[in-house]
């Protein structure tokens, strides 16, 4: 339940973001498979290392926080991946 | 009778509060603030994160944050020191700035009674504007110095959206000087009579100040830099973030 609502979660993250030129490109998710490979582990990554973070806090985070990490762990993730970091 | 001596106190109270403040009228303060979250005790787990979390908890320990104050404007932002190009390309240091809700700058106003937060998370800036006095302060009598400067207890409740959009309550506890006339504070707490010098939110973070500076050399001026347009209040902006939530819900379902 907690991943479910955690993707859910991501899902607006990746989308409230969707209008920078990094997260724009998620609209073609389908279009390539590496891509794809690529955005999914992404994704994935993002999502487990919030859950580490709030599993360390001693407290619940807001949803404005969560969309905000995500962003960033996803941006960051997807840059070490592609090799386009910091253009 | 215990209506007036309760009277007597308050007055008492406000007379000092006023009187102490007239030695720090018109004078341009700096302070200094450091954070800690709260943290699980005795956690023993250990994940491929483990490394990396520990990271965070350390860099929100280090982040300094300045509070600037003159002349009825103030700006709440991270230290220069550590916004340089290597902090800011540091993930960890990203997370620890949204953790602190520090990633954002804060323009106070006192006499539009306004704080406003410039966001930059939507793909365009807003910035968010919200009422200066919106906390319902519970003034006490509870003193302690910080600083060597004494401090007065307050109490108010503020609120947040969980990751369900359901509102939580958070209990706020402030140390303000009113001998120190800037009714600002961190993160965008304000309204009470006299600096906030220590704020904690009950079992999440807690900010205090390390230094305070008066007659500080800086130009409110050039760290104000509220625009005018692109306005959204508060709850606009919450719905704002409820819509995209919703709209990539249902892209999700289907």
């Amino acid at each position: 339940m907690k991943k479910v609502i955690l993707t859910a979660v991501a899902v607006v993250a990746l989308g409230s973001f969707g209008h920078s030129t990094e997260f724009s490109r998620l609209k073609n998710f389908d279009t390539s498979k590496t891509e794809s490979a690529l955005y999914a582990d992404c994704f994935l990554y993002s999502i487990e290392y919030l859950e580490d973070v709030e599993s360390d806090l001693g407290f619940e985070l807001s949803l404005s926080h969560q969309v905000l990490m995500l962003n960033n762990i996803y941006e960051s993730c997807e840059c070490t991946q592609n090799g386009n970091c910091f253009i | 009778m215990k209506t007036r001596d309760s009277f007597c106190v308050s007055l008492c109270f406000i007379l000092t509060l006023s009187f102490a403040s007239l030695f720090s009228q018109n004078r341009k303060v700096e302070v200094v603030y450091k954070a800690n979250v709260a943290r699980k005790e005795n956690n023993q787990k250990q994940s491929k994160f483990t490394s990396k979390t520990d990271k965070l908890f350390e860099a929100m320990s280090d982040i300094e944050m300045i509070l600037y104050y003159d002349k009825g404007k103030g700006v709440f932002q991270v230290a220069d020191a550590l916004s340089s190009s290597d902090k800011k390309d540091n993930l960890e240091f990203n997370l620890a700035t949204i953790l602190l809700d520090v990633s954002d700058d804060y323009f106070y106003n006192t006499q539009m009674n306004e704080v406003v937060v410039l966001k930059k998370d939507l793909g365009t800036d807003f910035h968010v504007v919200y009422t200066l006095n919106r906390f319902d302060w519970t003034l006490g009598s509870q003193t302690k110095e910080i600083s060597g400067i004494k401090c007065y207890r307050a109490t108010a409740a503020n609120y947040f959206y969980d990751k369900n959009n359901k509102k939580q309550k958070i209990e706020v506890v402030a140390w303000f000087a009113p001998s120190v006339n800037v009714p600002l504070g961190p993160i965008g707490y304000s309204g009470l009579p006299g600096l906030i010098l220590e704020l904690e939110e009950v079992g999440r973070r807690r900010y205090f100040a390390t230094n305070i500076f008066f007659d500080a050399n800086f130009e409110i001026a050039n760290l104000y830099e509220v625009k005018k347009g692109d306005r959204i209040s508060e709850m606009d902006y919450n719905a704002l973030l409820k819509s995209k939530y919703e709209h990539f819900h249902n892209l999700l379902k289907n």
